[in-house]
């Protein structure tokens, strides 16, 4: 087992190059600055009054990037967090003599919080990342893992002629040349399949306790509530230990759902079990592709919408219904009106009411069950609508 | 006379502990100020250091310039010599800069924090039309208040006229009912009131800081529609949100409801439930009082004050009452015991002639009379 002053120093060694970022946040206040820069300076100053301070302007920061609109808050302000998250780091493993399970779980906290209110720094884009695999190498905590429960595992059989619905294509693993033609330029959905039967994850991720094991202590949002149209609909903070135990296992109560969530840049070991397809290479842009995760149980659900991207939608566990919709049927899927909304609309496509929308009856409905190890090509405002059938893992690659 | 919970980070008031989580008389067993602070002016409440007016001078407290727990007189510049600081000159201040306003001739000077001694001049006449016209029309535009935050300023005159902005220009309030009398800084939003008892918002309403039960911006104040014919005689605004006091004492609240600042229980309207677990609310709602047994308390509420994420409020019985986010212990109690709360609950009595103010993560409880009868 490593002594706190293991792990310190350990930690530590990432102090010179985060010193160095203080040249990011120059137009920080003086002073956080001074603060911030003193006890990267002088670890020594560090004592339990320090942990109350850093701990100070990581709340003041967060009041900080609360401030306009998300995509808008200013770098230094985000980078600020890291680098205090950081000290935090340093600041609890060196006045603790134990190791104790809520010292590590505490770490843990401090790093996700880092990573979703912070940002990179230049000097060490995955600080904390680092620092997370660093923790996570050491074992410091053995997980109750439970075998899961024959409950939630079933998968629900879907007849597809009850929706009138014309079938996506399917086509075996094309060439890119084809892919492009045929589906990018063409502007069509399709069903790709072998594409990714390298993918570790098609086999590991069978498995819940292998997310327990890698990072049960990592906290993550999950979204609460049939789906994000709906009134009761939230989000909540939680550990995936939490998430899997009281939402995958068993669910008495409200439907959780890891959405649209970019776990693989929190934690970057996931992404070795999977791969960027090479079909994302069709870009008009230099912007990277972003790598989502859907993991839920049966029955979550995303309204009929759509979104401004290119998406390869991967089933990696279990199965998910998915209804799609060209984007020159919208005016017979009753979109919302209000700016935040106007992406999503009124229409239940397995629960179609034709009179309250009579003129459902003129779209045109596609319709698939995509099962593990197919992946979906949804091109640009194409509307889509998708329920999981079982527990299931989706990874989603949005491009330009 | 001040008492004071909240955070004392960096001994902003130069108290011992670092975070004074029960109300607590300033300049009480050990005087550490070296001015009479009780009949002192309390002018700004920043994150990390307060700003007091003792007669002609101002003073710092807190951080600065690196250095904590420090009690400094501000230089001004030497312009301002010839002016009776007592009566004409008035600071606020934020992460940034101190900004030194002489409210007679309409001057501002921001004063850079991190750099020392460079000075800005600012002049705010440019755009007031009545200026220079008549000796009467100059004394009306005298400054009656400004406030500032990091990202913006608002500067009320007496004749009612708002500027805002880092460089202040005039903002069109001709639509308003009645004359400005009171201008309020959230974070990022702005209330301001007026002698008809009517409420305008404007700025970012993500958080439903504005009250008009949408998440729109607004660039323009706009009436909060909710509380028309209700006469408002106090606003206060947190950081996302705010607070409305009736005529009769009756309070009103809407805007983010994180850490239970908006301190409702059974709500009148509709909310928005957030990560929490809370419901923040689009819609002014009535703020309901109740007492440790569940009771109701129909008693009016005298004063009402907002931090960044915590309100107090003041009864008529003197009694103070505090909800929201209590980590530095603003709320008046021990924040190991309550990280926050969710409601309003009663945590001190105070005595008559009591004012609530609050800083981000502060609240002070002001007696303007103990000075009086000291003096």
């Amino acid at each position: 087992m490593m002594s706190c002053s293991e792990i310190y120093n350990k930690l530590e060694e990432f102090r010179s190059s985060v010193s160095k970022s203080i040249e990011e946040v120059t137009d920080l206040d003086g002073t956080c600055k001074s603060m911030l820069k003193r006890y990267l300076a002088d670890t020594d100053s560090i004592n339990e009054l320090a942990i109350v301070k850093i701990q100070a302007i990581i709340d003041y920061m967060y009041e900080q990037v609360n401030i306009g609109n998300w995509k808008e808050v200013k770098l230094f302000l985000r980078k600020t967090i890291t680098i205090a998250c950081y000290l935090k780091l340093l600041a609890l493993t060196k006045t603790s003599n134990e190791v104790t399970d809520s010292l590590v779980k505490d770490l843990f906290k401090i790093i996700d919080f880092g990573i979703m209110f912070g940002c990179p720094i230049d000097e060490e884009p995955e600080l904390l990342q680092s620092c997370a695999t660093l923790l996570s190498s050491f074992d410091l905590i053995s997980h109750n893992l439970s075998a899961s429960s024959s409950q939630n595992q079933d998968t629900t059989e879907v007849d597809s002629k009850q929706y009138n619905a014309q079938p996506i294509e399917v086509v075996d693993c094309p060439s890119m040349e084809t892919f492009y033609k045929n589906y990018i330029v063409a502007e069509k959905p399709v069903i790709l399949e072998n594409c990714v039967n390298h993918w570790p994850a098609l086999n590991k991720w069978k498995d819940q306790n292998y997310f327990i094991k890698l990072a049960g202590l990592r906290t993550v949002s999950i979204e609460i509530g049939r789906d994000y149209t709906e009134s009761d609909w939230t989000q909540k903070l939680m550990t995936i230990e939490e998430f899997i135990k009281n939402f995958i296992y068993q669910s008495n109560g409200p439907t959780g759902y890891l959405a649209q969530y970019q776990l693989f840049e929190q934690i970057p070991e996931l992404k070795d079990d999977i791969a960027e397809p090479e079909y994302c290479c069709f870009s008009d842009s230099d912007e990277p592709v972003d790598v989502m995760a859907w993991y839920g149980p049966k029955g979550t659900i995303s309204p009929l919408h759509h979104d401004p991207k290119r998406n390869l939608l991967t089933q990696v566990v279990g199965e998910k219904q998915i209804f799609l919709f060209s984007p020159k049927d919208s005016e017979y899927l009753y979109p919302h009106e209000h700016e935040l909304l106007n992406n999503t609309a009124r229409i239940d496509p397995r629960f179609p009411d034709f009179e309250k929308y009579p003129k459902y009856k003129d779209a045109k409905v596609y319709f698939c069950v995509l099962r593990p190890g197919q992946m979906l090509y949804i091109p640009p405002k194409w509307w889509h609508f998708v329920e999981s059938l079982s527990i299931s893992f989706s990874v989603s690659f949005w491009w330009k | 006379m001040y008492k004071v919970a909240g955070t004392n980070l960096f001994g902003q008031w130069l108290e011992e502990d670092r975070i004074i989580s029960e109300f607590r008389q300033l300049g009480g067993n050990k005087n550490n100020y070296n001015f009479d602070i009780n009949c002192s002016k309390l002018a700004d409440i920043n994150w990390s250091y307060n700003i007091f007016q003792c007669g002609s001078d101002f003073y710092v407290t807190g951080d600065w310039n690196g250095k904590e727990n420090h009690l400094s007189k501000v230089d001004l510049p030497e312009e301002c010599s010839s002016v009776n600081a007592e009566s004409n000159l008035a600071m606020v201040g934020n992460d940034y800069s101190l900004m030194l306003v002489d409210k007679k001739s309409n001057t501002m000077w921001s004063i850079d924090l991190q750099k020392e001694n460079t000075v800005k001049k600012i002049n705010l006449n440019v755009e007031a039309p009545l200026e220079n016209s008549s000796k009467r029309a100059r004394r009306e535009s005298q400054i009656l208040k400004v406030v500032t935050t990091n990202n913006s300023c608002l500067c009320l005159t007496v004749d009612g006229r708002v500027y805002s902005g880092v460089l202040p220009s005039l903002l069109d309030t001709s639509h308003c009912i009645g004359k400005v009398i009171d201008v309020r800084c959230g974070y990022e939003h702005f209330m301001l009131l007026t002698d008809a008892g009517r409420v305008y918002t404007w700025g970012n309403g993500r958080r439903l800081q504005l009250g008009h039960g949408a998440l729109d911006n607004l660039e323009s104040p706009t009436e909060v529609e909710a509380l028309a014919g209700i006469q408002i005689t106090k606003i206060r605004a947190g950081g996302w949100h705010c607070f409305a006091l009736s005529e009769f004492g009756d309070l009103y609240t809407w805007g983010w409801n994180d850490t239970g600042q908006l301190g409702v229980r059974h709500p009148d309207t509709k909310g928005v439930l957030n990560r929490e677990g809370l419901k923040s609310y689009p819609l002014p709602t009535l703020v309901d009082i109740l007492d440790e047994n569940e009771e109701q308390i129909n008693m009016d509420v005298k004063d009402v004050g907002c931090g960044s994420r915590h309100s107090a409020i003041l009864l008529e019985d003197n009694s103070i009452w505090t909800t929201g986010y209590n980590k530095y212990g603003q709320l008046g109690l021990s924040p190991n015991d309550h990280p926050n709360l969710n409601y309003l609950t009663k945590t001190f009595q105070s005595e008559n002639g009591t004012e609530i103010e609050c800083g981000h993560w502060t609240t002070v409880l002001v007696n303007r009379n103990k000075c009086a009868i000291n003096k």
